[in-house]
């Protein structure tokens, strides 16, 4: 038994690592729920309203939509350590919210294959050095801060953004 | 040497004491900051401001910011608290002491967190949940209403907190 040992404690924390994390799981029960309100909200606007900002400042109603779909990629390609998929810029508004549905599918994929290793692991981010946990606090919460924003730019429009899902 | 192995694995393993709880409690700081230095900074008259009449004053925006932390964090903790800022709307003064008030009500719970509540299954939001998402759901959804914030601060010809230089 004593020789053992240390075999088994190895490959009880190989079996740790490589399983697939539960708080990603989790996590990605209400990444799917807040997908509906993000798209929601990008289809929300009307094609003509793209360009609307508030203010000279702030990123347009479009340029928001973008900047969601673009740090979404990047910080789901970070929490495997890969390149960020090429996105082309869109054009008309349906490029735009199949942007952002894409980029929502893509963090899926990312989130429900994602190991407890590649969990605990250092990652380069958007928002710098990050363990997966960290990075996928990181990534809520920059979508809820500009979804957020763009929400009021709807409302300037005088349209209701949809439901607020959890 | 098989001691030396258990030291070594049981080490590694309190090093790492409740890290999703530590990482949660750091993003529920930021946002703090940045929701009551909002308050702060908007003038007195800035409170009734609207973008639009059908939606939340500024005030009754971080009045919601404040009940929802007593809400949230009461159904963590298995307590029933609430407030009503949203409501009454108070002058701003009270406004931002109240706001604090929620937040310090708010801290300990997230101070009292630890990673096992991950797997401790509560009803939040009108499903059982993990007692942790509470936490983090709290926090995601200030950020939500903070970039809510952020637009009536550029209207208002303000810098929001989060766009303000480092000094």
């Amino acid at each position: 038994m004593k020789f053992f040992l240390p075999f088994i404690l190895t490959w009880a924390a190989m079996a740790a690592d490589t399983a697939q994390s539960s708080y990603a799981a989790e996590f990605g029960k209400r990444w799917t729920a807040t997908r509906k309100l993000a798209v929601g909200v990008a289809d929300a606007m009307p094609a003509n309203e793209y360009a609307f900002k508030p203010d000279p400042p702030s990123m347009d109603f479009g340029e928001q939509m973008v900047h969601i779909a673009v740090i979404n990629y990047a910080f789901c390609a970070a929490l495997k350590d890969e390149k960020s998929p090429a996105t082309a810029k869109p054009k008309e508004k349906t490029d735009f919210v199949k942007l952002m549905g894409d980029s929502f599918d893509y963090c899926s994929a990312q989130i429900t294959s994602v190991s407890e290793a590649q969990m605990n692991t250092i990652h380069s981010t958007p928002d710098g050095k990050l363990n997966g946990r960290e990075l996928l606090l990181a990534l809520y919460v920059h979508l809820a801060h500009h979804r957020g924003q763009a929400e009021i730019y709807l409302r300037i429009k005088g349209i209701k953004p949809p439901p607020y899902v959890f | 040497m098989i001691w030396f192995l258990f030291l070594l694995f049981t080490g590694a393993a309190m090093a790492q004491e409740n890290p999703l709880s530590a990482d949660a409690r750091r993003d529920y700081k930021t946002i703090q900051d940045y929701v009551i230095r909002s308050a702060e900074k908007m003038p007195e008259d800035g409170y009734a401001f609207k973008p639009t009449p059908e939606i939340r004053s500024f005030g009754q925006l971080i009045g919601h910011i404040a009940d929802d932390q007593f809400t949230f964090c009461s159904a963590v903790k298995g307590e029933k608290q609430s407030s009503n800022f949203e409501k009454d709307a108070p002058p701003k003064a009270q406004m931002v002491a109240g706001l604090k008030r929620a937040f310090a009500y708010c801290e300990p719970v997230y101070a009292s967190m630890v990673d096992a509540w991950a797997n401790q299954q509560i009803n939040f939001a009108g499903r059982e949940r993990p007692k942790l998402t509470g936490l983090t759901f709290n926090t995601e959804h200030a950020w939500e209403h903070y970039g809510n914030i952020v637009v009536y601060m550029r209207l208002k010809g303000l810098i929001p907190p989060s766009s303000e230089k480092s000094k």
